[in-house]
């Protein structure tokens, strides 16, 4: 994990772009991730000289179009909160400009919690976080129907562990392209 | 190592730490009247003065030693029987161990009939000891004046 | 205390090396003057052969209430197995309150009975003479029924030895493999049973008054569904399905509504559902959270969670009036709470300087008592004679389950090796499955 976290930051210096925090990233992500650091130099090259942009990978999730690497789809929360972060907000609004520029394309916001707290509460919590995502991105001109949240309260851990760390990296929404 | 080299020299005198045991155990006795053990087993209790025990309701072991050398104990009976268990002295040993590890503050009491010689009482006492009494109480008649 | 310890100790031998599947169990704390109570090992005929210890299961379920102290059976000093054969001052020589003696048979139809006898040895009385009647299969059943009724004859309270709990058992969280199952076991740990087995969480189980249905939440298609388990049957419905929440599903007192959270309107809110006709009536209206709700006993009311005063507290709203008064102002974390069955008294979770506790709230005298001392504790839930309750805890990092009594003196945890243990339910009284007759 630490690894991957400095590995992470290191590429957010060098970028000097906004990346959110992706520590607890999900596994469909890594491969992407992978060369983006081993291949830093050139990995811009290709992507400009290809006409048509990309605008997803493999795995059918958008990509930053400034960039060419794959948008962040963790957004991460502070405890018994369900406001977003300023920096979350352009990886957001690229989200969002992805969802209508491909109005077929739709989302699974899921809300997530730490394990602080009770078990019910926090599936209110993470819905409250979901709802959030959702009416960010249906002000940004999405439409409603593209989206859907479920909140898996407390119940689906990225990091089973008992720290501040764990927790900071399970109260999170994630996006899941459908 | 000095003090293993020592225990291994040849004994050349008679053992008698047991016997300091029990003249230990015998100096926590305290000699008493029982009123209550009036029962069962017919033995002459050696006639002599002493306080009465204090707290004879606090149902204590009692050993009784016939004038036959026979043990009873005043176990495995209703109360309102007058006599005691025969048991043999594995059977008290193993009883009395069973009772002072449940109970450690169980007074015990020896009642032995007057006539018998001192090596059957300290023989007893040392079973006792061995099961874990930590003092043994000698019950006496008061004596007829 | 000493002689309890031992014993616990020699028991929790005893019940490790019969664990299997289940929980085991560890005592943490009794209290100060338990009461000392012999079980003589029970008598049977030479042609039985009980693998089952039904005195040392009788003997742990005292234990571990707290209330008792079983002695060792191995300072025992006669062993009787009828009533001929007891001599009460065997018993009152080694201070013993009360004495349990008994005797397996076979019936002509292969069917075990068990006579026993209760004596109070102080007294010199005799308290007790049955016989309970059932299969071989159910002789831990028969064990838990004499712990039952020596219980109550001795303490005036109810015993609740044969009730059940359900808890969930969730295996390799954080990873690919995660797995929860939803579990059914006696209140020592034994005899379990899966329910339920799946790749998705699975929470809040609640059982009905009568004791045969478990109604939870489980998220196996994806999303959240509320779904009513028939014990005995193993067969189950879903039953609620809305978009967004179904969760927090409670039994009213008569069995024939429950109480759940849906955010089907909007945000989580509080309804009630019939469940014969499947009518639904909403019952909060308000855009902070509220859930987590519990029937008083007399069905009237609910008390529930809900952080519309900005963090989360517990209110109570009258169901014909509508009314809403907040029972909770000590602290900035009160949540999921349960009612005794006194209806006086308050069960929550409760936060106080960043640690999660069980507290117990007199609502007349609004006075709080914080139950356990450990940390991330939750899900309390009450034994249906109202003087124990379980609850999840953390060990290590571990899920495990643990009981604390109503006034705060005996603790015993039920970790598992298998995972993590979590969200336990402890069943109302069952219906005796056994026949039993005074003598």
């Amino acid at each position: 994990m630490q690894q991957q976290w400095l590995r992470n930051t290191l590429g957010l210096v060098l970028a000097g772009l906004i990346l959110a925090g992706c520590a607890g990233q999900t596994k469909t992500n890594e491969p992407a991730q992978i060369p983006e650091e081993s291949t830093q130099t050139e990995a811009p090259a290709p992507i400009e000289n290809v006409e048509p942009p990309k605008t997803v990978d493999a795995m059918g999730n958008p990509l930053d179009p400034n960039t060419g690497n794959p948008l962040s789809r963790t957004f991460y929360f502070e405890f018994d909160r369900a406001t977003l972060s300023a920096s979350d907000l352009a990886a957001l609004e690229l989200h969002a400009s992805f969802l209508r520029d491909n109005r077929d394309r739709s989302v699974l916001v899921e809300g997530h919690c730490d394990e602080r707290g009770t078990r019910e509460y926090n599936l209110a919590l993470g819905e409250r976080r979901g709802d959030t995502v959702v009416s960010f991105l249906t002000n940004s001109g999405v439409n409603r129907s593209q989206l859907e949240v479920v909140s898996y309260g407390e119940e689906k851990p990225v990091d089973a562990g008992h720290s501040e760390g764990a927790w900071h990296r399970n109260r999170r929404a994630e996006l899941i392209y459908r | 190592m000095r003090r293993e080299g020592k225990r291994k020299r040849p004994m050349s005198e008679i053992n008698v730490v047991p016997y300091i045991d029990v003249m230990l155990v015998l100096l926590v006795i305290f000699m008493a009247t029982a009123p209550l053990v009036t029962q069962g087993v017919k033995v002459n209790l050696p006639k002599k003065p002493s306080d009465a025990i204090a707290d004879v309701q606090d149902d204590p072991l009692v050993i009784s030693i016939r004038e036959d050398g026979a043990l009873f104990l005043n176990l495995g009976v209703r109360e309102n029987e007058s006599s005691g268990q025969r048991v043999t002295i594995y059977a008290l040993e193993e009883q009395a161990g069973k009772l002072i590890r449940a109970r450690p503050d169980v007074p015990v009491y020896l009642r032995a009939d007057s006539s018998l010689d001192y090596g059957k009482v300290v023989e007893i006492m040392t079973v006792l000891q061995s099961a874990g009494a930590e003092s043994v109480g000698l019950i006496t008649d008061p004596p007829e004046l | 205390m000493n002689l309890l310890r031992r014993f616990i100790i020699c028991m929790a031998c005893f019940v490790g090396s019969n664990m299997y599947a289940g929980l085991a169990i560890e005592i943490v704390e009794g209290r100060d003057n338990p009461i000392k109570i012999a079980i003589v090992p029970f008598g049977q005929s030479l042609n039985l052969n009980i693998d089952q210890d039904i005195s040392g299961i009788v003997a742990f379920d005292l234990a571990r209430s707290g209330q008792f102290a079983p002695m060792a059976e191995e300072n025992m000093l006669s062993y009787p197995d009828r009533q001929d054969k007891v001599y009460f001052r065997d018993w009152k020589i080694l201070k013993v309150d009360y004495l349990v003696i008994g005797r397996v048979e076979q019936e002509y139809n292969a069917d075990l009975s068990v006579v026993y006898h209760l004596f109070d040895v102080v007294n010199a009385r005799h308290l007790i003479s049955r016989r309970v009647t059932g299969s071989q299969k159910q002789i831990r059943d028969i064990a838990h029924s004499i712990s039952d009724e020596v219980y109550q004859e001795v303490t005036d309270i109810p015993g609740a030895f044969s009730t059940k709990l359900v808890y969930v058992l969730a295996q390799d969280l954080g990873t690919k493999y995660s797995n929860f199952k939803l579990q059914l076991a006696d209140t020592d740990g034994e005899r379990v049973r899966t329910l339920l087995s799946s790749k998705e969480p699975i929470l809040s189980a609640s059982w009905s008054p009568d004791g045969s249905q478990v109604a939870y939440v489980s998220f196996e298609g994806g999303r959240p569904a509320v779904y009513l388990h028939n014990i005995s049957t193993n067969s189950r419905r879903m039953l609620s399905t809305f978009p967004g929440i179904n969760s927090a599903p409670v039994w009213s007192p008569d069995g024939r509504k429950l109480a759940m959270v849906l955010s089907k309107d909007g945000n989580a809110e509080i309804y009630v559902r019939d469940i014969g006709s499947s009518k639904i009536q909403r019952v909060t209206r308000h855009p902070a959270i509220d859930t987590e709700p519990a029937w008083t006993p007399d069905g009237s009311s609910l008390v529930f969670t809900s952080d519309r005063g900005g963090k989360p507290q517990i209110y109570r709203i009258n169901l014909s009036k509508g009314i809403t008064d907040r029972l909770t102002f000590q602290g900035d974390y009160n949540a999921r709470a349960r009612l005794l069955p006194d209806g006086k008294h308050l069960i929550y979770v409760h936060r106080s300087d960043g640690v999660y506790h069980i507290a117990l709230q007199d609502l007349e005298r609004d006075r709080i008592m914080v139950l356990t001392q450990t940390d991330l504790n939750e899900s309390p839930s009450i034994s249906p004679n109202g003087s124990m309750l379980i609850y999840a805890t953390q060990d290590n990092g571990q899920g495990i389950l643990a009981v604390v009594s109503i006034d705060g003196t005996v603790k015993y945890r039920l970790p598992s090796s298998l995972g993590d243990v979590r969200e336990p339910a402890w069943s109302p009284y069952l219906k005796s499955v056994l026949r039993s007759e005074n003598l």
